[in-house]
């Protein structure tokens, strides 16, 4: 059974379905292009691919940027970091911080507590702060930024998966579950884990986004991934001294990319939340 | 004299601590034997559903014993209860909570047949015949609880509490989010397996009309308290106690007015 199919086939309308596989279909596209389109596209970090601020043509679509690089060429590349980076980074809050909620919420007490306050010292921090201190404390490798990023979303899967493991350890399928003696273990794992992966789900999607934006936005300010190597925020950044003068394409196209896989991403967990909404 | 199946002694549950705190349950002490049907009527909040957690181990006594089939076993950690959960048993109010809803029925209950200890490859058959037992048909194991009637769902969460071949079923208002037509089924199928199963029932309800149909013993709860307890016929045909009357009293008003004419 796969994690979304709860519900009796009629109860899935068309229109949760296309709600769903349209921003799927776009994330697909861009994940795919990311994928294989460096094979295909001049070399990202070439510095001689074209005449330095030339626009959009037919032989550079997206134009040169002022080190004569390929911008199309740059910003599919930078996709496969940002993507890699981003689902990484939230996979790795995901493993780490739902589990951990589901045993606090279930367990409770002490348990529940000691966690929810470590959680908490974590979120009284803006998120993009913390990233920024703990990026310049340990350096800004593509590791330590993916471990910030997990680290930062951590607390919110935890909080997540608490809240809606507390009404279910209540619920009479859990009671019988603890009849039948199943371990707290087998429960969590078998009966509440799965139950709540429809709001991880849509979390997860969010969490994709923020961290492609946070990413941006950490490259942006220079303590991200740095030049050369082509990733969107860098981009934005590199272009942004053109804007004025008129050369758009070195900042808008990545732009665009960011845009349309954050909108993507939250489209995905918007109609994940509404699929998996109260029935 | 074979040990009592189930007692209970000087049980308390108090929520909170100091001056704050609630008790749910205030010194309740019985003793069931086998084959007895015991009812526990009480309004909402009078602690009988606490009671029945407290019986089947989902919550910790704050104090007193309870003792299933000649051993103690509220003190005992989950670990070590496990052998005893065979022997006892639950049926909850709201059957479609009862259920995991992404779960066929069927793979419920056969959690629940993993607690005889057999091997896996009987189960198919046995949880066939337990629902043939409860009068469903088995083409209905296959669907997941959110495609199947309250009413058969009631009959299939028996069903579940019956595949640990147990003796004793705590049955917690298991008619009160039925309708009336399928509660009198419902009645009648508990009374029937009980003498095939031979069986024990701890009964907790708000209706008196089941706890008439039903019990053999009955006593009354009251904030945690038991008031009054006895042979079924006593307690119902001459109450003792003030509140007895009361509840009986209430709930024959309530009765005519929502079927009037008719009598028992």
């Amino acid at each position: 059974m796969t994690a979304l199919d709860v519900r009796p086939a009629a109860r899935r309308g068309p229109v949760a379905r296309w709600r769903i596989l349209v921003p799927a279909a776009g994330l697909a596209v861009i994940a795919l292009v990311s994928l294989v389109g460096p094979f295909f596209l001049v070399d990202p970090l070439d510095v001689g691919a074209g005449e330095p601020l030339s626009g959009p043509s037919g032989a550079h679509l997206f134009g040169v940027d002022q080190y004569g690089m390929d911008v199309l060429s740059r910003v599919v590349s930078a996709g496969r970091i940002d993507l890699l980076l981003a689902l990484s980074a939230s996979a790795i809050a995901l493993v780490a911080g739902i589990p951990l909620g589901a045993f606090a919420g279930y367990r409770g007490g002490a348990w529940d507590q000691g966690l929810l306050r470590v959680a908490e010292s974590f979120q009284a921090f803006p998120t993009m702060l913390l990233a920024m201190g703990v990026t310049l404390a340990l350096g800004p490798s593509l590791p330590n930024l993916v471990a910030v990023i997990a680290v930062v979303n951590i607390p919110l899967y935890m909080r997540l998966a608490r809240s809606a493991v507390i009404p279910l350890r209540e619920a009479d399928f859990v009671l019988a579950a603890r009849c039948a003696g199943r371990s707290t273990f087998q429960i969590v794992r078998q009966h509440i884990v799965p139950n709540i992966a429809q709001v991880a789900i849509a979390q997860f999607s969010v969490t994709c986004a923020w961290a492609i934006q946070v990413l941006a936005g950490l490259s942006f300010i220079g303590i991200g991934v740095r030049m050369p190597t082509a990733e969107w925020g860098s981009m934005i950044r590199q272009g942004t001294d053109h804007m004025v003068t008129g050369q758009w394409w070195l900042s808008v196209f990545p732009g665009l990319a960011i845009l349309l896989t954050v909108l993507a991403l939250n489209q995905i967990a918007a109609a994940a939340r509404r699929w998996g909404g109260p029935s | 004299m074979t040990a009592p199946l189930l007692q209970a002694r000087h049980l308390v549950k108090r929520y909170g601590r100091g001056a704050r705190s609630v008790v749910a349950v205030d010194g309740v002490d019985f003793t069931l034997h086998r084959g007895e049907i015991l009812g526990i009527v009480g309004e909402s909040g009078s602690g009988k559903s606490t009671l029945g957690r407290i019986l089947l181990k989902l919550t910790a006594p704050t104090s007193g014993e309870v003792w299933l089939d000649g051993s103690r076993v509220d003190r005992l950690s989950e670990r070590a209860f496990r052998p005893y959960r065979r022997t006892i048993q639950a049926v909850f109010q709201q059957p479609q909570a009862a259920f995991d809803p992404r779960w066929t029925v069927r793979r419920s209950i056969e959690e629940f047949h993993l607690l005889r200890g057999e091997p896996r490859s009987g189960a198919a058959a046995t949880i066939e015949a337990l629902a043939r037992e409860v009068r469903l048909d088995p083409a209905l194991l296959d669907r997941l609880p959110g495609q199947v009637s309250g009413g058969q769902l009631q009959r299939l969460s028996i069903a579940r509490a019956l595949a640990a071949r147990p003796a004793l079923l705590v049955l917690d208002e298991p008619t009160s989010a039925l309708d009336v037509s399928i509660r009198a089924q419902i009645v009648r199928l508990l009374l029937a397996l009980r003498d095939e199963e031979r069986l024990t029932y701890v009964l907790i309800s708000h209706d008196m009309e089941v706890i008439r149909a039903m019990a053999t013993r009955v006593a009354v709860m009251r904030h945690g308290v038991w008031v009054e307890e006895g042979p079924a016929e006593r307690v119902l045909g001459a109450p003792a106690h003030p509140y007895t009357k009361k509840l009986l009293a209430a709930a024959d008003a309530g009765m005519d007015l929502i079927r009037p004419g008719r009598g028992r």
